[in-house]
């Protein structure tokens, strides 16, 4: 296994720097010039003027020299300077990924936790009165906008009944505090999770509706088994194989934040500085932000293959 | 969206003059007053949460382009003057200032003036602030705005001449770096920006230029001390993120993309009150979602905001703790032509396109009656301002005999033609302004009635303007906002950065924005610009359509706040006179 993972790792590099390339080139390819965004009007309408700022930032360079200097410098760990702040890429990046991860962590926590009890039960007593409406609560988590969610929540919570604040981290001007933050967290939480729960549940329960068909489950209820050792010990883990994948492909969506929520809730998170990064052309903000997307994104498609071996024992490395 | 930032930092930064996004009159402003009678009168303390849509970048003074950036170093720096609700100067560092021949600028600066840090402030810190856009490594935006320096268009010149050398690779990094000091100390030397004494710093200009008094009146003097070590990447030096000046609020920290905090500066008095603030502190909140900084002032989480038109009755009626101010912002929206196009190239043509738009209905309509429909280049609540000029009727039956009378008839289709060739064009304007894609339908609907047909497109912003730049555009929608000094060389000289953007060039109105630039006087400054005015509007260069108001929302916990003023700190301009009402627990 350990072998495998070390294999797994190495063939993350080519694959990374074929990404990084890709999106370098594609980036160029847009429409929009970084220094042209960078300028006011007026001066971005004089060529000497573009031609000028241009060389201070090595733009004036063919596309390849750039990449390699780019890339230099990358693998020194040094993502270079946002154009348009005083800030270091890493800067800006140490900064917000904390703030993503924080929130996504705990509404993965939350919503996986919430989604399996949700499946578990719809899946046990198919068509009683509770699968049904938690088939309902699916299709509205999945159907409503995160937008119009966290809207109504916030007009509900925050507005109509004053009992939960509708921005920010922390209340301004306060030190942080725990429960403070634990207050600020709640809706945009919520917004988050409802859609996660929707639709994780809907792959535990129909997972584990195919599991309670197979051959080993009516062994164990013939071997006389408590429904609950069955489901929980057997059938269950089975179910969560192809839960796992799904959630394998999320993670690097922890990182990437949650870009209309983080809006909504002022939330300084990755979501709205790769966002404003993207608006405003600060390619090496957009560049280093891809570089940790496409890393994790491979990186959780590994974790989720490694997932498979703990909860399938039939599955080996090779 | 993020859009509307980057259309509004990108226009305001026009003319390189400060960032200014709103205005203030008497006559147009409104507000609605629902606490702060029973003050008791001021006393130090509390603490104000403004919020703003982005995060600021930098806070270096000559480095700002962007509103966020700009409202907090008004806040932290003082500049030679300062500018009140009409838009007239007055002495904040500087004690006076005498001009000779119109061009030799002579400032005395007030005494004992202390930065943040207890070092006094002198004329070496004036002259650091302005020679330090001039250095060499200088990488902002405002090098263009002191050209008229005796000394400064040639240092330029001598900057092109030897990066183009570097780039041709006739010398090398070093040398050029060396003729670039080189180039920038014989400049110094010239004394165009020169110390008389400890107290006086002296500007010359080459000729008489008017907008100069604006340009070295719109950045805040920065410390010597501190920064002359660093003048080489300013951008990162420790002050861009801790700035230290001489202003009303001293710097306390900054938690990027969320809170700036300011505390209050108890020895200084070189504002309206001439006295120091009475609010103790300032947290400035970024909220990226527009509807989020309503929501966050209507829950008391914060104490100002923006308010859209559409929410406007909802706060005035529903919003018991929260008083409104709303004033005419310094800027207008309008519909641009190319007018080397010959749909477009006369100008009665253009007249009759005005005449068949109902900009009554737009400001209405989208604005909510929030604004008021623009007649020509300039705003009401500026000096220079023609009162006489008024917008065109809306008259579609003029407008189509207008048409008629320049060879247009209708076709089988009802689409006007001529030699052939139907009157239909492409209208373009940036996607993500709502207001102006809902203008841009409206003016389709009503060009479409008098038989002409509009085709509306939405490009992303950088597109847009680059569109908007080149020769293939045929019309659009978009705003100019307006700097204190009323110049308008750069939009309508046939000299000027946008002459691109609509072509249109009158050698009267040439010779009269040269003129207005030698003149100093502000009486007769104003007559020029007043005559600038209505020949643009005459020759309807553009379609103008509407001035919008600026809505602020203020928690009514705070007493004193009146209507905005025209610079970049809108409705703070007399924030040194504001108090918290103690009687209001909130």
């Amino acid at each position: 296994m350990f072998q495998y993972i070390t294999r797994r790792l190495l063939a993350l590099i080519p694959l990374v720097l074929v990404i990084s390339a890709l999106s370098f080139g594609l980036y160029h390819l847009a429409p929009g010039d970084p220094v042209k965004s960078m300028l006011p009007r007026e001066l971005a309408a004089n060529p000497a003027e573009v031609a000028r700022v241009k060389a201070i930032y090595g733009l004036d360079q063919p596309l390849p020299v750039q990449y390699v200097r780019w890339l230099g410098q990358a693998v020194k760990g040094n993502l270079g300077y946002s154009l348009n702040s005083s800030e270091s890429v890493m800067q800006k990046l140490g900064r917000a990924v904390p703030n993503s991860l924080k929130l996504s962590i705990i509404a993965f926590v939350v919503s996986t936790a919430l989604a399996i009890i949700l499946g578990v039960i719809s899946a046990t007593r198919r068509y009683s009165v509770f699968d049904q409406l938690a088939t309902l609560f699916s299709f509205v988590g999945i159907a409503a906008p995160s937008f119009w969610i966290a809207t109504l929540l916030v007009y509900i919570f925050a507005v109509k009944l004053k009992v939960l604040p509708a921005t920010s981290m922390y209340t301004p001007g306060k030190p942080p505090e725990f429960w403070d933050g634990l207050l600020h967290m709640i809706l945009p939480v919520t917004v988050m999770a409802i859609p996660q729960i929707a639709s994780i549940s809907r792959f535990v329960r129909s997972s584990l509706m195919d599991v309670l068909k197979a051959d080993y489950i009516r062994t164990a209820k013939a071997k006389g088994l408590s429904e609950r050792v069955m489901i929980f010990k057997h059938a269950l883990r089975n179910s969560l194989i192809p839960v796992i994948t799904i959630i394998g492909l999320d993670i690097p969506a922890f990182v990437s934040g949650a870009v209309i929520i983080e809006r909504i809730f002022a939330w300084p998170g990755m979501g709205r500085v790769t966002v404003d990064a993207v608006f405003s052309n600060d390619y090496p903000v957009v560049m280093g932000a891809n570089l940790l997307f496409a890393g994790l994104t491979v990186l959780g498609s590994l974790i989720a293959d490694v997932l498979y071996a703990v909860a399938d024992p039939r599955v080996k490395f090779s | 969206m993020q859009t509307k930032r980057l259309a509004i930092g990108a226009l305001a930064a026009l003319l390189g003059t400060s960032l200014v996004l709103s205005g203030c009159s008497t006559k147009s402003s409104e507000s609605t007053d629902k606490g702060g009678e029973t003050a008791k009168g001021p006393t130090v303390g509390g603490e104000f949460i403004y919020t703003s849509i982005g995060d600021a970048k930098t806070l270096i003074p000559i480095l700002t382009q962007d509103t966020a950036s700009s409202f907090v170093t008004n806040f932290v720096y003082d500049t030679l003057f300062n500018y009140d609700e009409k838009l007239q100067p007055y002495p904040a560092l500087a004690e006076k200032v005498d001009i000779k021949d119109d061009k030799v600028y002579t400032f005395t600066l007030k005494k004992g003036v202390k930065f943040h840090d207890g070092v006094e402030l002198k004329a070496d810190d004036v002259v650091f602030t302005f020679t330090a856009i001039a250095h060499p490594k200088y990488t902002g935006v405002r090098f263009s705005s002191f050209t008229g320096i005796v000394g400064w268009e040639e240092l330029g010149k001598e900057y092109d001449k030897i990066r183009a050398d570097l780039k041709d690779k006739k010398i090398d990094q070093a040398a050029a770096d060396k003729a670039m000091m080189d180039a920038y100390n014989a400049f110094l030397a010239k004394g165009g920006i020169k110390k008389l004494d400890d107290y006086t710093v002296q500007f010359t200009l080459k000729e008489p230029f008017a907008p100069f008094f604006d340009s070295v009146n719109s950045y805040g003097i920065m410390p010597k001390h501190l920064l002359e070590s660093k003048v080489d990447d300013l951008a990162h030096a420790p002050e861009a993120t801790k700035p230290i000046g001489t202003g009303q609020m001293k710097f306390v920290s900054w938690v990027k993309d969320d809170t700036i905090t300011l505390e209050r500066n108890p020895d200084w008095k070189y504002g309206i009150a001439k006295a120091p603030l009475n609010i103790n502190k300032l947290l400035i909140k970024t909220i990226p979602d527009q509807n989020s900084n309503m929501v966050a002032l209507e829950t008391g989480e914060t104490d100002y905001a923006a308010i859209t038109p559409d929410n406007f009755d909802h706060f005035k009626n529903d919003v018991k703790h929260v008083n409104l101010f709303e004033y005419m912002a310094f800027s207008y929206t309008y519909m641009g032509y190319e007018t080397k196009n010959p749909l477009f190239s006369d100008k009665d043509v253009r007249r009759a396109l005005t005449m068949a738009i109902n900009r009554q209905q737009i400001v209405d309509t989208i604005l909510k009656g929030h604004g008021k429909v623009a007649a020509t280049h300039g705003t009401p609540v500026r000096w220079d301002f023609n009162p006489s000029i008024q917008p065109l009727p809306y008259d579609q039956a003029e407008a189509l005999k207008i048409l008629e009378s320049k060879g247009w008839k209708k076709g089988a289709d009802g689409i006007l033609e001529k030699d052939g060739q139907k009157f239909s064009f492409k209208l373009v304007t940036n996607n993500g302004n709502k207001l102006r894609e809902q203008a841009a339908v409206i003016i389709q609907q009503e060009l479409k009635k008098i038989g002409i047909d509009v085709k509306v497109e939405l490009m992303e912003w950088n597109a847009f303007l680059d569109f908007v730049d080149s020769d293939k555009k045929e019309a659009y929608i978009l705003g100019w906002s307006l700097g204190t000094d009323p110049d308008p060389y750069e939009i309508f000289h046939s000299k000027g950065g946008f002459q691109m953007d609509h072509h249109y060039t009158n050698p009267k109105v040439d010779e009269l924005i040269e003129k207005g630039r030698k003149t100093t006087k502000q009486e007769e400054r104003a007559k020029i610009y007043q005559e600038i005015q209505k020949i643009l509007a005459d020759d309807q260069v553009y379609t103008w359509l509407y001035f919008g108001n600026t809505i602020a929302g203020v928690n009514n916990r705070f007493v004193g706040p009146k209507t905005g003023s025209p610079s970049s700190v809108g409705i703070f301009w007399n924030f040194d006179q504001w108090y918290v009402n103690n009687n209001k627990t909130q």
